[in-house]
């Protein structure tokens, strides 16, 4: 169990989206992506690239037919940082619920 | 850090368990997959009993299971391998290999020390069998794993 811990890269809506769809997954196309979360290709391309830079995803572009077509995978630390994240969202969460 | 109050960490959560559970139930393979997994299998072992194993392995246990699973993603638009993400889907993923290799031994044996023709082959239809109900029930598993009840690291 990774330990809780916010993550300033994850959190915005569309990245936390993004990781949340990678997770169960070995990887997924970028179209499938972006048709999921509703961006355009290069507000994707934008998003993933934080990731990217950050070390949480890759980007691996093989030739289809005459196009290429690119999947995006967590890696092992954006798994751990993913699990940190939504771990502090809980205690965040949790504690408004806890009584005094 | 970002001030975050508890309500907007739970509206986060509840996005990411959606999103999670949306694409853990894509994932599955398509419902041709695991037949045609099931028949390169069907086809290693029938090599054998047809003389024809310098081909029929190679194609049955590697060729083309690769090629089947490339048509899969690129038709999906995920590669939802993880056949070992979870205890119960290793579980079902180590049973599968153990089953697979007994069948093979008792095929093999059969084959070439008790000299019944055809008998891989038969076992190779158990193996065909195997892997389209071993194989869905892992699909299963893995979405009801990882998709349902909400977002787990």
């Amino acid at each position: 169990m990774s330990a809780a811990a916010f993550d300033e890269i994850i959190h915005p809506y569309n990245r936390l989206q993004i990781c949340a769809m990678l997770s169960p997954v070995d990887s997924l196309a970028f179209s499938t992506v972006r048709d999921a979360v509703g961006l355009s290709d290069s507000a994707l391309s934008k998003q993933v690239k934080a990731l990217q830079e950050a070390g949480y995803v890759t980007l691996r572009k093989e030739p289809l037919n005459s196009r290429v077509r690119a999947w995006i995978a967590l890696t092992p630390k954006g798994r751990k940082a993913l699990a940190g994240h939504l771990a502090q969202l809980r205690l965040i969460a949790d504690a408004a619920q806890t009584p005094e | 850090m970002e001030s975050v109050n508890p309500r907007d960490a739970r509206e986060a959560l509840d996005r990411a368990a959606g999103a999670r559970e949306r694409s853990a139930r894509a994932a599955v393979h398509p419902g041709w997959y695991y037949p045609a997994m099931g028949c390169c299998l069907l086809i290693a072992f029938a090599s054998v009993s047809a003389d024809l194993m310098v081909w029929g392995v190679p194609f049955g246990i590697g060729i083309g299971p690769a090629l089947i699973a490339l048509i899969a993603s690129g038709a999906s638009g995920a590669t939802p391998d993880r056949s070992y993400a979870t205890p119960a889907t290793r579980r079902i993923s180590y049973l599968f290999a153990l089953l697979v290799v007994v069948l093979a031994a008792i095929g093999l044996v059969l084959e070439w020390v008790a000299d019944m023709r055809w008998s891989a082959a038969a076992c190779g239809l158990l193996a065909l069998a195997l892997t389209v109900t071993l194989g869905r029930r892992l699909d299963r598993t893995r979405a009801d794993e990882l998709g349902g009840g909400g977002v787990r690291p």
